[in-house]
């Protein structure tokens, strides 16, 4: 059984004690697993932050960037605000100043960079929010 | 037969075209204001002039009111008068120093000399009003030199590989160094035309959709215009001639002519793409070249796809369409354009499309007659900077068993995977459940995704830096792309890739990783000097490599050892005059497309010429300024007949079964 995000947050919303776990993604790619936190705070218009963690083996996670966008496909248009990424450690990165400006369908990418190889690959997820 | 009705129009409407300057009739479709019947046309589908006009590269007029046509097709300059009768030319080997391959050219009006580079050798020569060599300047600093202007005592070089301007003090020859002007933060992209305009000079940012305005030191003073259709807005600038008080800009692919004011105003704009076969009269394709004549006010205009050339009076145009601001044809239209290489795999077929900046993807049925097609499934890219997005794609490399395409993204330097779906209907999305277990990537139908990409900007950055700090082992190690291109599969997984930017082929594991690179940039027979396209022997044991400036077929090792070679300059059997395309069928014949002559040639797996087929025309088999071959597993040639913005198939013996991409009905392709 499939849950998209909005479903998600109704059931955080009738129940707000029981906390959803990080969303796990695999990149288009297969090269990296993502576990991404706080998905389930994320509403229109406000500001949030995201925690990503990336499993890299077995290539190392030293030398990988994050870079977060995000679209509105049938809009034609990204964020209005451009979040700021910041490395804690290697392959955890701490995502601030998310804002999603106006309510509708969503894609967000998370491309990780690999600084040796200039190689940028993509794991991404959609919201309806 | 619908089909073979349109032809028989399109057949009529092409052999009804005036052919030689003078009488002209009146456009067939008026409904636009911005079409203007010419003054003078020469050149183009059954003009005895045509064959001398093959590869115009650039114009000027020079102060007999003559016009100045840079030709590779001739290897030559030649000079013609405005109604296209020709006075003079410089070809091959005369004064000592061949134009291999004739480039960007500029009239110096001080004193009505002309400058013109050779690509293929990087060379500029000087030639005197009565086309004698005066002087010639090697340009070893040049990746690939495009245009020239001169400015006081210094010329000024584009370069659309290392994308700078080269400056060097002339007549001296002193290097004075590299410019990369930058504006609003953007460096340039695949520079081409550039000209003077009184103290300053004007480039075409192809690859930005802008064009710049520098200074004598190279530094950029201001820069305008964005990609799109709309009266201002460019779609691949090419070419610049600048008047008193005006720029004239060859807008390519929005298929018309711009004009600006120095300081970069929107003024007019005039032309448009033709609604029936490669009609002129106004009417112009792919425009490439620009001319004005301060004397007499005239504005030529040349087409390379159409080997033509028209000339406007520049008053009676800027009197009719002052104030039309009309979006150019594309934008508006239905059909898919097609562009220059095909590749297929496991029953798909993709087409790169450098004009829309995109890769369409089909599948193939079982063709064996005329009323099969492929199937349009969905196209990737779109034109922009994003992961995702492309800039002129070129060379293609697919996957069809696993869905998945490679394409050279070739303005933002880097390669780039696509997957892709065949079914039609939802929306491309990934599952998402918190908590739950790795979703595998799911996608919707009909639909296609960005997997990654290999950025070798940054590896280009890395390189340079290491060449600076006097690292000459780290700058050459392979890891430097020049310009990434035409890519095929060898029977061990791994994907070569040429690089006409520097001479070489680059070999990538199938998870994209740059394993080697070999080659080395030059004329000698085991060089290279432009490589254009690369195809495999069925046994992995040949490398076969398309060297465009050397107009020959280059054979190598899966190492890189140079075998043995073929063709050379010319139009006999076993020569070529532009080749594009190879292709190799399963029993290893050998398969060259010639743009220039209209042509696909068969080879020995050796390169002993067997048969050729093609001539210049709308009809089932002809062609107009073919570009790229593919081969099917069940030995199906697809070419892309560029010109006529479709693909003919073919059986290994020039047998003509079925073409797609005629039809405004995306169902009918």
């Amino acid at each position: 059984m499939k849950f998209d995000v909005m479903m998600l947050m109704l059931l955080a919303l009738v129940a707000p004690a029981a906390s959803a776990g990080p969303l796990k993604l695999e990149s288009n790619g297969g090269l990296y697993t993502l576990s991404v936190e706080g998905v389930d705070q994320l509403d229109a218009r406000e500001f949030h932050a995201l925690q990503i963690t990336v499993n890299c083996r077995p290539r190392r996670c030293e030398r990988l960037d994050l870079r977060f966008t995000a679209r509105m496909p049938d809009h034609g248009h990204g964020q209005n605000y451009a979040p700021k990424v910041s490395q804690q450690a290697p392959g955890r990165f701490r995502v601030e100043g998310v804002r999603f400006h106006m309510p509708g369908y969503w894609e967000v990418y998370l491309d990780l960079v690999d600084r040796e190889s200039a190689m940028l690959e993509r794991t991404q997820f959609s919201l309806e929010l | 037969m619908q089909i073979k009705v349109l032809f028989t129009l399109l057949s009529i409407l092409i052999i009804c075209q005036p052919g030689i300057a003078g009488k002209l009739e009146v456009p067939d479709e008026m409904q636009y204001p911005n079409v203007i019947p010419p003054t003078y046309q020469f050149g183009g589908f059954g003009d005895e002039l045509s064959h001398v006009l093959t590869g115009i590269r650039d114009i000027a007029f020079n102060n007999k009111g003559h016009l100045l046509v840079s030709n590779v097709g001739q290897h030559a300059l030649l000079e013609l008068t405005e109604k296209g009768q020709l006075v003079g030319s410089v070809p091959s080997g005369q004064h000592g120093k061949a134009i291999q391959y004739a480039a960007g050219l500029f009239y110096r009006p001080d004193n009505g000399h002309v400058l013109i580079i050779d690509a293929a050798s990087k060379r500029l020569h000087e030639f005197d009003d009565q086309l004698k060599s005066v002087r010639t300047l090697d340009l070893p600093q040049a990746a690939q030199p495009h245009d020239v202007a001169m400015l006081g005592d210094r010329v000024f070089i584009t370069d659309n590989v290392k994308n700078v301007i080269h400056l060097y003090r002339y007549p001296e020859g002193e290097y004075l160094g590299a410019r990369a002007p930058q504006w609003m933060g953007l460096g340039l992209r695949l520079p081409q035309g550039i000209n003077v305009a009184g103290d300053h000079l004007v480039l075409a940012d192809s690859g930005n959709n802008r064009l710049m305005r520098i200074n004598a030191e190279g530094e950029a003073q201001s820069a305008w215009g964005t990609w799109g259709s709309y009266g201002g807005q460019l779609a691949t600038p090419v070419n610049i001639d600048v008047s008193g008080r005006h720029i004239y800009v060859a807008d390519q692919i929005n298929h018309r002519i711009q004009v600006f004011g120095t300081d970069g105003d929107f003024q007019y704009q005039w032309a448009r793409h033709p609604p029936t076969a490669h009609e002129g009269n106004g009417r112009v394709h792919y425009p490439s070249a620009i001319a004005y004549d301060h004397t007499s006010g005239l504005v030529a205009v040349c087409e390379v796809i159409e080997s033509r050339c028209q000339v406007f009076g520049n008053k009676k145009v800027a009197g009719s369409v002052a104030s039309v601001d009309d979006s150019a044809w594309w934008e508006k239209a239905t059909r898919f354009h097609y562009g220059a290489r095909p590749t297929q795999s496991a029953g798909f077929l993709a087409v790169s499309e450098p004009d829309t900046h995109s890769v369409l993807i089909f599948e193939m049925p079982e063709i064996e007659s005329d009323n099969v097609k492929p199937r349009f499934i969905t196209r990737v890219g779109g034109q922009g900077t994003d992961p995702g997005q492309l800039i002129q794609p070129s060379g293609l490399y697919m996957d069809g068993k696993k869905q998945t395409i490679w394409v050279s993204d070739r303005g933002n330097l880097r390669v780039q995977q696509f997957a892709f779906s065949k079914e039609s209907g939802e929306r491309s999305e990934k599952a998402v459940e918190p908590g739950a277990s790795i979703p595998k990537m799911t996608m919707g139908p009909g639909s296609s995704k960005f997997i990654r990409a290999v950025e070798f900007s940054a590896l280009r950055s890395e390189s340079m830096e290491k060449k600076a700090k006097g690292d000459t082992k780290g700058a050459d190690t392979g890891r430097y792309m020049g310009e990434p291109s035409a890519m095929a599969r060898h029977p061990n997984g791994d994907v070569y890739m040429v690089d006409p930017a520097i001479g070489r082929v680059h070999v990538f594991s199938r998870k994209m990783e740059l394993k080697e690179t070999w080659g080395e940039l030059g004329e000698a027979p085991a060089q290279l000097i432009k490589p254009l396209d690369i195809a495999i022997s069925p046994d992995g044991k040949r490398i076969y490599v398309v060297d465009e400036y050397a107009f020959k077929v280059k054979v190598y090792s899966p190492k890189g050892e140079f075998l043995f070679s073929w063709g050379g300059p010319g139009a006999g059997d076993n020569e070529f005059v532009t080749p594009f395309g190879i292709a190799i069928d399963s029993k290893g014949y050998v398969f060259v497309s010639d743009t220039a002559k209209n042509e696909v040639k068969k080879f020995s797996a050796d390169g002993k010429f067997l048969l050729k087929w093609g001539a210049w025309g709308v009809g089932p088999g002809e062609f107009y300024k073919p570009k790229g071959l593919s081969m099917s597993e069940d030995d199906q040639l697809v070419l892309m007949d560029f010109g006529n913005h479709r693909g003919p198939i073919f059986d290994t013996n020039g047998k003509f079964i079925t073409m797609f991409g005629i039809s405004a009905n995306p169902d009918e392709i």
